[in-house]
């Protein structure tokens, strides 16, 4: 009898781990084709041609590069702290990966679909900022500390219009939990009312994974690589794969809170065979994904103070008023959910 | 668009030899052989192909190099003669009997160009030439 | 200049025709073609460095409306009359709607997007190459008249000229009492291709061909010799008279 729970146990957790694998491992193959993606599609918006040579039309990149990567010599600084040192790449990775357990891929196929969803996301996109910041400080260089500084600061002041950002759709639907909020966009996406609310979302999931118009911490002209200028190999592998990790997640929340998730018109997904949602959801993702790249092919870097000025002095009172201004009209019209 | 209507044109076997080699689909004439088997294409449109990719040759060696394409096909490779090889009659005209079959560089190779001295050496080394004792 | 002149007389008459009614829905209207970059070619800005101008394009939009800006100082035209410099150009308002409509950003990144679907210019190299002149200096050769016998003729101009001394040159009397190299030798690794050398060759034996895929895998092999310059002119000698018969004529 004892060892028959034990055995359910250990069955059990071998089955939580294959659902987490389940997960981890598209998502970290999604992200060797985001490398892949971005380098081809800036190509083709700079009229080239891009990586081509490894694998047909250049598709195993990803995979030789991390070959390099792995394969290079671990350099530590001497004069650095070398606990930090490994916990911060380690930590950008695990904290961009976790904010994947709540993500809904399909009716109940989430990892764990708990109510405060929005919230966990929340807090693992503001410890992102500790693996920057710690990798700043361990590496004991001038300029992977200033990137670190600047990249702090800008995701810090970011995170308040992102918040704002979805503080006006946790108003809409009246739940953090990420399914009721896909659920309520059935009717409508809120791409579409919340237009506005929308851009500076996405202004401020750009400067959130630090792209490029607000990539300050990798200005490499002024830091030589940013916050992770001494890592190199693997810890430089955890990071990119970390900061990719959470482009694409971001792409899929932008999918889920914008453009409805893994919902369809009802029309083709009746018959369906396969898990259409899911498709769904990676094709919305892929909309958000060409548009980071979109934005980094045309827009130029900000200067610091313009990025934070861009953010304190012009987002936020925009995000304010939209934050009272769209209860105000669900109070007027008496259609607020709750 | 173009990769589709070029393999809808050349056909999938031939796509797929163009994509171990050049990479991409390309569709064209076929304006020649060269004496080593390479062949060479043109396709003059420039709505297919951005002008100054309108010619290009397909190795016939798998180790393919671009010195393997003889000079003859060179210049016509490079765009400096307007008129395939073997049928510019200045190029034709212009070919002496006693020309030189084409080699690739063979640097790296065995058969590798080694610098040698041309001419005699001006300061030879004395030989002492023993006289023959009785 | 003739030519030139109605175009640009076309091109200014819908501004002149709407310059004197500057309503802001007319301007709107044209929105655009003055977006703020035309409109600082149309502001006439006689007053040397602009005011006003906060440092940061992003954060003047709102700052404009929020905050007193300080009023331009006026500028006077020749009959002492008072002009208002921002007449001609879009209102406050087209201005502040630019900004927050992001058109200039917007129009950026449609070129970009357009350009997403148009084919690379990549040229692939080894299948596919650029264009070359016909004169254009690569690798060199020593040429042979028709019949075989060797162009040089040891008169050494070419290893005079040579600036940077790349060339050997040795000569002795052959049995037939004509004058002949018995050492050529260029230094590739020291050559420059400036093509002085062909150019002041009298019998044209030198002459640097269209090839430049040469490299070596040692600098050894860079250093050529005669017999190494006549075999390149031997293998490349129908490009060689192709180039000089097509370029002859400028010569």
């Amino acid at each position: 009898m004892n060892s028959n729970n034990l055995m359910l146990t250990i069955i059990g957790l071998l089955l939580n781990l294959i659902d987490v694998l389940a997960i981890i491992l598209p998502v970290l193959l999604a992200v060797a084709f985001m490398t892949i993606i971005e380098r081809k599609q800036l190509a083709a918006h700079q009229r080239r041609v891009g990586p081509n040579t490894v694998g047909y039309y250049g598709l195993l990149q990803p995979f030789a590069d991390a070959l390099k990567l792995i394969l290079k010599e671990t350099v530590i600084p001497s004069q650095s702290n070398k606990v930090l040192f490994y916990l911060a790449p380690i930590s950008t990775l695990v904290f961009s990966l976790l904010g994947w357990g709540v993500i809904p891929f399909g009716q109940g196929l989430a990892l764990s679909d708990f109510s405060l969803g929005v919230l966990y996301t929340f807090a693992l996109s503001s410890l992102g900022v500790y693996g920057v910041l710690l990798a700043g400080w361990s590496a004991n260089s001038k300029y992977a500390f200033l990137g670190s500084l600047r990249s702090t600061a800008a995701m810090i002041s970011y995170e308040l219009i992102l918040s704002s950002a979805i503080l006006i759709i946790i108003l809409l639907t009246g739940s953090l939990n990420f399914t009721t909020i896909i659920e309520s966009q059935e009717s409508v996406y809120f791409i579409f009312p919340l237009l506005p609310v929308f851009i500076f979302y996405f202004i401020s999931i750009l400067a959130e994974t630090s792209r490029t118009p607000f990539d300050l911490q990798e200005a490499e002209s002024e830091l030589v690589a940013g916050f992770f200028t001494e890592h190199s190999s693997v810890p430089f592998v955890f990071f990119f794969l970390g900061e990719y990790s959470s482009i694409v997640l971001f792409s899929c929340l932008s999918a889920i809170f914008f453009l409805g998730g893994y919902n369809f018109p009802e029309v083709f997904l009746n018959e369906s065979f396969i898990n259409l949602q899911a498709i769904v959801l990676g094709l919305k993702t892929c909309i958000f994904c060409f548009f980071f790249v979109w934005f980094r092919a045309t827009l130029p870097r900000l200067r610091y103070d313009q990025l934070i000025s861009l953010c304190w002095l012009n987002l936020l009172p925009v995000a304010v008023a939209f934050i009272i201004l769209v209860p105000s009209i669900l109070v007027a019209f008496d259609i607020s959910p709750y | 668009m173009r990769t589709v209507r070029s393999i809808r044109r050349v056909g999938l076997r031939e796509w797929w030899h163009q994509m171990q080699y050049i990479g991409d689909a390309k569709s064209g004439t076929y304006m020649g052989r060269d004496q080593f088997g390479n062949r060479y294409f043109q396709n003059d449109n420039p709505e297919e192909e951005i002008p100054g990719r309108h010619r290009w040759v397909d190795f016939a060696q798998h180790d393919f190099n671009a010195t393997q394409v003889p000079a003859e096909w060179h210049s016509w490779l490079q765009h400096i003669r307007e008129e395939p090889p073997h049928k510019d009659p200045v190029m034709m005209n212009s070919s002496p009997p006693w020309k030189a079959p084409w080699i690739e560089n063979l640097t790296g190779t065995r058969g590798a160009y080694r610098p040698y001295n041309t001419v005699k050496t001006k300061i030879s080394a004395w030989e002492p030439k023993s006289a023959p004792r009785a | 200049m003739s030519f030139a002149r109605p175009r640009v007389l076309v091109r200014l008459q819908p501004r002149l025709l709407i310059s004197p009614r500057t309503t802001a829905v007319r301007s709107a209207v044209l929105a655009h073609r003055l977006l703020s970059s035309s409109t600082r070619a149309l502001a006439q800005h006689t007053q040397g460095p602009t005011r006003s101008n906060s440092p940061d394009a992003l954060s003047s939009g709102l700052g404009k409306s929020l905050h007193h800006v300080p009023s331009p100082e006026t500028v006077y035209d020749a009959q002492g009359k008072e002009v208002n410099p921002y007449k001609d150009g879009p209102s406050s308002i087209d201005k502040a709607v630019h900004l927050f409509f992001f058109t200039e950003i917007l129009r950026g990144m449609w070129i970009v997007l357009e350009n997403f679907f148009r084919p690379p210019y990549t040229i692939m190299y080894p299948f596919e190459k650029g264009p070359l002149s016909p004169r254009f200096r690569g690798e060199h050769a020593l040429r042979r008249y028709p019949s075989g016998e060797e162009r040089c003729i040891a008169c050494k101009l070419c290893e005079s000229i040579c600036p940077a001394q790349a060339i050997t040159i040795e000569s002795e009397a052959r049995l037939d009492g004509s004058r002949r190299t018995t050492k050529y030798d260029i230094d590739m690794t020291k050559c420059i291709y400036c093509g002085f050398c062909q150019e002041a060759c009298p019998v044209d034996a030198i002459v640097e061909t269209q090839n430049q895929e040469y490299s070596t895998e040692t600098r050894e092999e860079l250093l050529y010799n005669k017999e190494k310059l006549l075999a390149n002119g031997d293998r490349a000698e129908a490009e060689i008279a192709a180039n000089l018969h097509s370029d002859h004529v400028y010569r």
